[in-house]
């Protein structure tokens, strides 16, 4: 009895906030910044963390994270209120990431101009944590495109599988392998590094 | 637990420390001017797709105006009666008729079918205020159907025109009001 009233108490709260989405998606689509800006600040983190580890760099992150909002609202009629914002927002930003690394003019700009990646580290961890994430990057990099988005999506954005599935386009199963595959090989292309 | 399911677990939390030792930071500045930002984008959105909007709107006018341009064309030739023809004194009859009700008239003789059809041909390069008469119908085995109107057309001295009129008549054996050539 108890649990089947939990059970509704969550149904009701999941319904609550996917009208409280609905709402503010339909704000959003008319223009609101404040309803987008509502939208989307929950999943800012989330966004920069992605934007960060792909691209080595604050500045171009933070262009990337921008872009994704820009496209994110573009985009605001094809998201389907009640599914996962999260990985909505996650399938662009991995995209856009990706597109900016790509991009020479980027890459020469972010040579010229940027700081080297700050990490969550203390002031005498931080070199050897910025070349460990280098390694990180570039273990990634060795990835099939595919499993690297999958692994990202999985260790960076910290989606479920469901998740991931419907920001990669594919199915859970599929997705489930491909997490599996990426980090036995990326532990085996960083093994020694974390120790 | 399958050996199978416990690796990948392994691999996962291992790889997992690794990432989380080298998440990038992001730091509350960081968040609050991505979120000040994002605020800023929908107006931004709406302000690009009015500016798409009227920046197609040029070429579309450009469009619409060479299609009114053609189908003005394309009605004018379909439409033109052409040089002097039988379909063309026809529309010129069509033209009239509307005005035969009120109209008595007069057939012309076989023999001035071409003197008609000559002056039709006139006509027809002629603004209707400008005829004092009008053909009202063109049968295929002729004569030529005409017909005098009573009135003035618009735009034509009412003295000048029952001169014609009388003239035209006359010139025929006829007079004001009679059908009897018809």
């Amino acid at each position: 009895m108890a649990e089947s009233v939990t059970r509704m108490v969550s149904e009701e709260g999941t319904a609550a906030a996917a009208d409280f989405e609905r709402e503010l998606v339909g704000r959003a689509r008319a223009g609101d910044g404040r309803a987008f800006a509502a939208l989307v600040r929950p999943h800012l983190p989330m966004l920069a963390r992605l934007a960060g580890r792909l691209t080595g760099d604050s500045a171009v992150a933070d262009e990337a994270v921008q872009e994704t909002l820009m496209t994110a609202c573009r985009r605001l009629p094809d998201y389907r209120p009640g599914s996962s914002l999260r990985a909505f927002l996650a399938a662009i930003v991995v995209r856009r990431s990706y597109t900016l690394n790509r991009s020479e003019a980027r890459r020469h700009i972010r040579e010229e101009n940027s700081e080297p990646p700050a990490v969550e580290s203390t002031a005498e961890e931080r070199l050897g944590a910025a070349r460990l994430a280098q390694r990180v990057r570039e273990a990634l990099a060795r990835l099939p495109e595919k499993r690297r988005q999958a692994a990202l999506l999985r260790l960076e954005g910290e989606l479920s599988h469901k998740e991931i599935a419907q920001a990669l386009g594919s199915t859970e199963r599929s997705v489930r392998v491909l997490v599996h595959l990426a980090l036995k090989e990326l532990r085996e292309l960083l093994g020694g590094e974390d120790g | 637990m399958d050996r199978e399911r416990m690796e990948h677990e392994e691999n996962e939390r291992e790889v997992r420390d690794l990432f989380r030792a080298t998440r990038p930071e992001v730091t509350p500045e960081r968040l609050a001017r991505l979120a000040e930002r994002a605020q800023a984008i929908p107006g931004e959105v709406a302000a690009a797709r009015r500016e798409e909007r009227r920046s197609a709107v040029g070429p579309l006018a450009v469009v619409a105006v060479v299609a009114v341009a053609a189908a003005t064309v394309a009605l004018f030739v379909v439409a033109w009666p052409g040089p002097v023809s039988r379909e063309g004194t026809e529309a010129v009859g069509m033209r009239m008729e509307v005005r035969e009700e009120s109209a008595p008239g007069m057939v012309a003789t076989a023999g001035e079918e071409e003197e008609w059809e000559e002056e039709w041909e006139e006509s027809l390069y002629l603004p209707s205020s400008a005829l004092p008469w009008s053909p009202v119908s063109l049968e295929s085995d002729s004569p030529y159907s005409l017909s005098l109107l009573h009135g003035p057309l618009p735009g034509t001295d009412s003295d000048e025109w029952e001169e014609i009129a009388d003239s035209v008549l006359s010139e025929r054996g006829l007079t004001a009001g009679d059908h009897s050539g018809i």
